[in-house]
């Protein structure tokens, strides 16, 4: 093995890093840096491919178990919820009842009470965690909590029109209910992802390609398969500017 | 992928049908817990479901795609419980006796029994080469962590993980057909 020197590496220096790298065994810098060379080293894409090969196999030496018949079950029911075919309105919609007035005029008491309690009993008001200035255009903004979900706490990882909530001690579900998350636009609701938590109560729930614009991130409790509006009261709640 | 591009729900059935089984086996194998699994193997799915990434067919088969991704979120999933891999060795008997009986299809059994063939040939492997890769690969060590933990300098650790790999495919991926071609749609 050739010995490292340092912040310019030689080819062969990368060259060694090659098998590390297709085990997915290097820190992510080196493996940038290592991405760097590929880029201009046909002889080391070459070489990578070859070791691919074999990591390739790996995974078919594992003994071959058979997965739960309700993992299909539970997917599928995502899946099918999230299809196209099967979600006839538009994303954007007006939401009638109490949740139109979230955030907005038209309060009605229960909602009021919900709402007013939510914004004092929120674990943390959202905030901006990054470093104002920072370049990049990812941010971590915190959730905050209703009384039905007091202990829950999340996150929205949010990259520009997308982004991830991470949520923890999510309050368990009926076998025939799912979390639902909303993105609130102008008022309006639209329908984004559906999630169950993992059996330690924490999930992440893709929110995909609707944040532009959007002024916050809600999360409720709806009927398996999800619902075209919400059902039940928010119980976390990520405010998004 | 283009079914799935589309947000074709039966498309999504065809893959899952098709690599669920392998990619819960290694989610298995990696978390070393079957709920564990289970979450993981959902993750990945509605990931692959959701997912702005695309399936290059350049790059290499669908399942090799789908378990990078299952492989990926086990790794995380351990991280995250903050234990390490549950297994170091490359003999999974014990865990196929805890599974319970199942019905098995054809494709299963060939699978199994390739699996079964490729574990033996991968155990002919010099042990100090099939240990990195083991902790590379299933317990989602850096090359850093694995030098650490057997006392070796990061050079030797990276030379037996490529000779490793360099004699895995020597004498293993010659004999064992791919069972999805790269490029293979679906």
């Amino acid at each position: 093995m050739t010995e490292p020197s340092g912040q310019n590496p030689t080819h062969d220096e990368l060259r060694d890093d090659l098998a590390a790298y297709a085990l997915g065994a290097l820190e992510e810098g080196e493996a940038a840096r290592l991405r760097l060379h590929l880029d201009t080293c046909e002889d080391c894409r070459r070489d990578l491919r070859r070791l691919e090969s074999a990591v390739e196999l790996l995974p078919r030496t594992v003994e071959q178990l058979e997965p739960p018949p309700r993992l299909r079950e539970s997917l599928m029911d995502v899946v099918r919820a999230e299809s196209p075919g099967t979600a006839p309105e538009p994303r954007r919609r007006a939401v009638a009842g109490w949740w139109r007035g979230l955030g907005l005029s038209l309060w009605r008491p229960a909602t009021a009470v919900t709402a007013a309690a939510m914004l004092i009993v929120g674990v943390v008001a959202g905030y901006l965690i990054h470093e104002p200035g920072d370049s990049s255009n990812s941010t971590t903004l915190a959730a905050r909590a209703a009384p039905p979900a007091a202990r829950a706490t999340g996150v929205l990882e949010r990259d520009g029109d997308s982004g991830i909530l991470r949520v923890e001690g999510m309050p368990s579900l009926a076998s025939n209910q799912v979390y639902e998350v909303w993105v609130r636009r102008d008022g309006e609701l639209a329908p984004s992802s559906l999630f169950v938590p993992r059996s330690n109560h924490s999930a992440d729930a893709a929110v995909p390609e609707q944040l532009n614009g959007a002024d916050a991130v809600l999360v409720t409790k709806e009927p398996r398969g999800g619902s075209r509006q919400p059902t039940s009261p928010p119980l976390l709640s990520v405010k998004l500017n | 992928m283009t079914l799935v591009d589309a947000k074709e729900s039966d498309a999504f059935a065809v893959i899952y049908d098709r690599h669920g089984g392998a990619a819960y086996s290694l989610a298995h194998r990696i978390v070393g817990d079957a709920g564990m699994a289970e979450d993981v193997t959902q993750e990945a799915f509605l990931s692959i479901w959701r997912s702005t990434a695309r399936f290059d067919a350049a790059r290499g088969s669908v399942r090799a795609w789908v378990l990078g991704i299952v492989r990926n979120r086990a790794i995380d999933a351990l991280r995250r419980a903050a234990r390490p891999a549950p297994k170091l060795d490359l003999d999974d008997d014990a865990v196929l006796e805890t599974q319970p009986a199942a019905q098995r299809t054809e494709a299963e059994a060939i699978r199994r029994e390739t699996a079964g063939r490729l574990r033996q040939a991968l155990g002919l492997l010099p042990h100090e080469q099939s240990q990195v890769i083991e902790l590379a690969y299933f317990g989602g060590f850096s090359h850093s962590e694995i030098a650490n933990m057997l006392g070796a300098p990061i050079g030797t650790v990276k030379g037996r993980m490529r000779l490793g790999l360099e004699k895995i495919r020597a004498t293993l991926a010659e004999g064992f057909p791919e069972d999805d071609a790269p490029g293979a749609y679906l």
